[in-house]
């Protein structure tokens, strides 16, 4: 039971991260219309620079500040990168543009930071009993940092002048335009809240796991099957896909082995994405025209 | 007029391999064998992403399928090199063909990310589970023993007669219907299914088809290097083939080309940094990877091909009918006898019915026309009737047979022809091309593009023409088919035409009709309907509300208050 | 060379590429203007003015380029050539932002509410400012006063909205940003005739408070209606213009739209 609860408990908070992640996705996705394959990247790059700085005692205050200015350095490079003055880019190029950014940002993480992993600083973490099972206090705070992230995105959005003009540009790009909003500044903003995100996302992850250059890929596959959960439109859904995943991940890694983490991924991915259509299929099936005629002559 | 035959380009691959009999030094070898090797990865690669449009990012997947599979025949069951490739590429194939009908239920961005998830997964395993070796791999695997040739040299030159192959296989494969189908598919999926190829069955065909060029590139990297590992068929790797293709441009030739030049930036900047630590060439090789296609994408989008010189002829002279025109051949149907016939048409998008309640039946030989203002369904309709909405309510006979579920594709093989709206021809495509990919008999295409005044441009790039030129084109698709359709459905032919083209679009649609086929047409301009249909049905706010023959039905009331609309007089 | 209610006697020579006396006071002037997409032209030397104060509605066929042209003067088209000018200032190069604040605001066909906002959402982003500002809610109470029935439904999304709502809606998100030209495009699509004759009260009273209007419209007897003046569009080419009740006598405007006399 108490390896049940600890797989749980693991899953959450992994499962947060993912969520951030997933969030990040829907949010640049909705407003831009691009697929950053590069936020995992984001998010390692805001893992690693968030432990260096409390190897070095920087205190945690600058370490988070650090690893949220790292994911905007990262996030605002991939926007030049991947979208254009013209416009943005059709979908496949813009895709294989950050692909080619989270390359980019991968070689510059190895190159920065070498192959070793960073972990936090040894020191006792706090241990919070509940009931008669005793959990790592930090995981219990990561989750509660995803959370208030979420809330506060959503109070952002849906709350103030600015989230309404993202959220219009997201709905409607046609008519944000012909409102006034700028919506090219808004894209820059929408790749700048991602990055918010992934830097707070990269602090969490740092405080439960393991900070290495290319943490980013897995982190990315996990983070688009959770947005995709979420229709890469709806955050909140994005964010329970997230939770959902980090939960069977850890299940499965605790009980089975770890490396199937990554095909479960897949697995999840494909589930995710197919069985809506499959679902519509059914559905659509209409009865024969013998039986209809037949149930009207009845 | 006898089909252009392109010069046998893919024979300078040959070269580089009579090259590696003759040279003997071994670090040039190698590259030149790992060239080769990605040379037809990618080349099976750009056949999935060039030509069939989809990005695929687990080639080194399938590359790991055949290599893991020939490397596993070989030490367990002691197969020799060649069955056990065989069976490796086979192996690949397959699994490209499992994978291929899951993933391909994607569209476009989504099958990327599928597939990057399933490299991912397959890293995974191949670094994990025990029987593949681990992080160490398999080593001890067989090589070629040639007569005459050193163990550099031999995997070499048989990965580039492969190479060589390969491209002769593609190029003969893509001048084949099934390769202007796979051009049709990225263009346009409507169109594709209008002249009656399965999508789904030529995606799956191209993805498969890859997994065996992945394999085949999988089982010489064993033969070249004896070991197989798992970090040979990474992430990086996967990009690194995409970034080949996307240098090569749109030929396969260059694709090879873009394997070259994609090995060597990396040979070089790897070899310029042969004594510095691990983490700094690791780095740098991400680095390269990533900075390769960000300037290929942003700056150089057409790649290698930009170098080559496009054969076309500028079509100069204005459309004109010709004597030797293509006259459809005449059905063996009799005159009126109904062809298509829709009862109670209903469709909704969201909350709102596009069409409520439309009926109309087309005999042999009959044009029919759908007028009506804006937004009263016209389109919606004539989309339902060729099969590319699925059927709400109603339903649709084609000539006294049901085919409410029928797809497009299936429709296209039962006689019903279809012209779009928006242009729907292949850009990138010859003229004669674009009619060749409905399946045409070579000799067809001259009469058809006669019939529509093309016949000096057949060979001009579709994108050089005219916008009234490039619709001739769908028509002269459309009369260069086999048989002749039993059902024509056009919606807005005419839209954009000058006058002599109109008079051309009319004679042809007026053929057809006299051998027979059914016309429905939807149009906009009631007056270039007025002279051509045998009836005309009007729509408004999607439901049909008058019926009848152009003289008297274009002066009725309610047909003249649905265009103009009701006066409201304000308050 | 000017009649009473501000409308103006113009030189009407047959066919099109008419040139038109510039008229005194135009607000919005189109000169000359021709528009291709692709290889399809659209426009072909279209000029129109209109001045504060009056409906100027488009009419003609589907396909005669009256989206394109209110597109173009709003900025989401770049034309070949010609040139569009707002109280004397050349606009035609500026994107559609930048047009949307010098004062010319567009409610496209098919109105494109937001349906994921809520009314006062909508209205919201109708007034925002690139430069921030906080008159925004002001705005929107002032707006919220003129129309009463969307005020009532000020926290309901837009999808769930009828026809006739939505396109008030789009109207009202266009007039908060306090527009000096408004600009509707085939605003009764898909309109049962209530709502029409409701529409049609409500851009009448806008032209009375003083706000040009220029109206594409498909509707071609009510809006002739209420219009000041009119333009015919055919295949991208203005084919005739005069007074509203000029053109609805001309039996050019019947045969244009069903080819018959």
């Amino acid at each position: 039971m108490e390896a049940f609860v600890q797989y749980l408990i693991n899953g959450l908070a992994v499962g947060g991260v993912f969520a951030l992640i997933a969030i990040g996705y829907v949010v640049v996705f909705r407003v831009v219309r691009i697929v950053n394959i590069a936020q995992g990247d984001l998010l390692a790059a805001a893992t690693l620079v968030f432990l260096w700085l409390m190897n070095a005692h920087a205190g945690l205050p600058a370490a988070i500040a650090g690893a949220v200015a790292a994911a905007l350095a990262a996030a605002l490079f991939v926007e030049r990168i991947a979208v254009t003055t013209g416009g943005w880019f059709d979908d496949l190029r813009a895709f294989l543009l950050t692909l080619a950014a989270s390359q980019l940002i991968q070689g510059a993480l190895l190159l920065l930071f070498g192959t070793q992993y960073l972990t936090m600083p040894a020191s006792a973490p706090p241990i919070i009993a509940i009931g008669d099972v005793h959990v790592n206090g930090v995981y219990l705070l990561v989750i509660a940092i995803v959370v208030l992230a979420l809330v506060g995105l959503v109070l952002f959005l849906e709350r103030t002048p600015l989230g309404w003009a993202m959220l219009a540009t997201a709905d409607d790009p046609l008519a944000a335009r012909l409102c006034a909003v700028p919506i090219r500044t808004m894209g820059v903003l929408a790749f700048a809240i991602a990055a918010v995100v992934a830097g707070i996302g990269g602090a969490a992850y740092g405080a439960v796991a393991i900070g290495s250059w290319n943490a980013g890929t897995t982190l990315s596959t996990a983070g688009f099957a959770a947005a995709v959960l979420g229709g890469m439109k709806n955050p909140t859904r994005a964010a329970i896909g997230g939770f959902v995943l980090g939960i069977l991940q850890a299940l499965v890694s605790g009980y089975a082995a770890s490396y199937l983490q990554d095909p479960l991924t897949f697995v999840f991915l494909i589930v995710v994405l197919l069985a809506p259509a499959l679902a519509r299929r059914v559905a659509r099936r209409r009865p024969r025209r013998a039986a209809r005629a037949a149930a009207v002559a009845a | 007029m006898t089909a252009r035959r392109a010069a046998p380009w893919w024979l300078l691959t040959l070269i580089p391999a009579i090259a590696a009999c003759v040279v003997r030094a071994p670090y040039p070898l190698v590259v030149l064998g790992t060239i080769g090797i990605d040379a037809i990865a990618a080349v099976g690669l750009a056949i999935t992403l060039r030509k069939a449009g989809q990005p695929s990012l687990a080639q080194t997947t399938f590359m790991a399928v055949g290599a893991y599979t020939a490397s596993l025949l070989e030490l367990n069951a002691h197969w020799p090199l060649l069955p056990a490739g065989i069976a490796g590429v086979a192996a690949a194939a397959l699994a490209a063909w499992l994978f291929g009908a899951i993933l391909l239920n994607l569209e476009g961005l989504y099958f990327a990310l599928g597939t990057l998830a399933l490299n991912a997964a397959a890293v995974a395993v191949f670094r994990n589970a025990g029987v593949f070796g681990n992080d160490e791999g398999l080593q001890g695997l067989a090589a070629f023993h040639i007569p005459g040739l050193s163990s550099d040299q031999a995997p070499t030159v048989v990965a580039w007669v492969l190479v060589a192959a390969g491209l002769y296989l593609a190029t003969r494969l893509d001048r084949a219907r099934f390769g202007r189908g796979l051009r049709m598919l990225r263009e346009s999926a409507k169109v594709t299914q209008s002249v009656g190829f399965d999508p789904a069955s030529l995606k799956r065909s191209a993805f498969a088809l890859s997994g065996a060029y992945a394999g085949v590139a999988g089982v010489l990297l064993t033969a070249q290097l004896s070991v197989v590992n798992p970090s040979l068929f990474s992430l990086g790797n996967s990009i690194a083939l995409v970034a080949m293709v996307i240098t090569g441009g749109e030929s396969l030739l260059a694709t090879v080309g873009g394997a070259v030049v994609i090995v060597l930036v990396h040979e070089l900047s790897r070899s310029s940094l042969q004594y510095a630590p691990v983490t700094l060439v690791g780095g740098i090789d991400l680095i390269v990877n990533g900075l390769v296609l960000v300037v290929i994408l942003r700056f150089w989008p057409q790649g290698l091909t930009s170098f080559a010189r496009r054969r076309s002829r500028r079509a100069e002279a204005p459309v004109e009918q010709r004597a030797v025109a293509a006259k459809p051949a005449a059905l063996p149907v009799a005159q009126g006898t109904p062809m298509l016939v829709a009862r109670d048409i209903g469709h909704r998008f969201g909350g709102v019915y596009a069409v409520d309640g439309a009926s109309l039946g087309v005999g042999a030989g009959e044009i029919l026309a759908v007028i009506g203002p804006n937004g009263a369904g016209k389109t919606t309709l004539l989309t339902i009737l060729g099969g590319y909405h699925p059927l709400q309510r109603g339903e649709v006979d084609l000539a006294g047979e049901p085919v409410d579920d029928v797809a497009p594709f299936r429709r296209a093989r039962r006689g019903v022809a279809a012209t779009f709206q928006h242009m729907e021809v292949v850009e990138q495509m010859s003229v004669r091309e674009n009619v060749l990919a409905a399946g045409t008999r070579e000799e067809a295409v001259a009469p058809a593009l006669g019939a529509v005044g093309l016949l000096d441009a057949a060979d001009a790039y579709v994108s050089e023409l005219s916008f009234g030129q490039q619709r001739m084109v769908e028509l002269a698709r459309v009369l260069a088919r086999d048989e002749t359709p039993r059902v024509l459905l056009m919606d807005e032919p005419a839209s954009g035409l000058s006058q002599p083209e109109r008079a051309v679009l009319a004679d042809v649609v007026r053929a057809f009709a006299a051998a027979g086929t059914a016309v429905v047409l939807v149009e906009h301009d009631v007056a270039f309907v007025a002279r051509l249909a045998d009836r005309i049905l009007v729509l408004d706010h999607g439901v049909p509300i008058a019926e009848g023959v152009p003289q008297t039905l274009l002066r009725e009331q309610v047909v003249i208050d649905a265009y103009l609309g009701s006066a409201a007089v304000p308050a | 060379m000017s009649g009473t209610n501000g409308t103006h006697a113009f030189v009407q020579p047959n066919g099109g590429g008419a040139q038109l006396a510039p008229a005194a006071g135009a607000l919005l002037e189109v000169d000359g203007l021709s528009v291709a997409y692709g290889k399809a032209r659209a426009l072909h030397g279209v000029s129109l003015d209109i001045r504060a104060g009056e409906i100027v509605t488009v009419i003609g066929p589907n396909g005669a380029g009256k989206t394109t042209l209110v597109s173009t003067i709003a900025g989401l088209l770049r034309p070949q050539v010609g040139t569009v000018a707002l109280g004397g200032e050349r606009i035609d190069r500026r994107p559609t932002e930048r047009v949307a604040v010098a004062g010319i605001r567009l409610v496209p066909e098919r109105r494109h509410i937001f349906t994921s906002l809520t009314v006062r959402q909508n209205l919201a982003v109708g007034a925002f400012r690139p430069t921030g500002g906080g008159a925004a809610r002001e705005e929107i109470e002032r707006v919220f006063a003129l129309f009463p029935a969307l005020a009532a439904k000020a926290n309901q999304l837009g999808g769930q909205l009828s026809g006739g709502q939505q396109q008030m809606l789009a109207i009202v998100r266009a007039l908060v940003g306090r527009p000096r030209v408004l600009m509707l495009d085939e605003p009764t699509i898909g309109l049962a005739p209530q709502p029409v004759a409701e529409l049609f009260d409500r851009i009448v009273a806008l032209r009375d408070a003083g706000l040009a209007v220029l109206l594409v419209e498909q509707n071609v007897r009510g809006s002739l209606a209420i219009a000041d003046r009119a333009y015919l569009l055919e295949r991208g080419a203005v084919v005739t213009s005069g007074t509203a009740a000029t053109l609805a006598a001309d039996e050019r405007v019947l045969r244009s739209y069903l080819g018959v006399a």
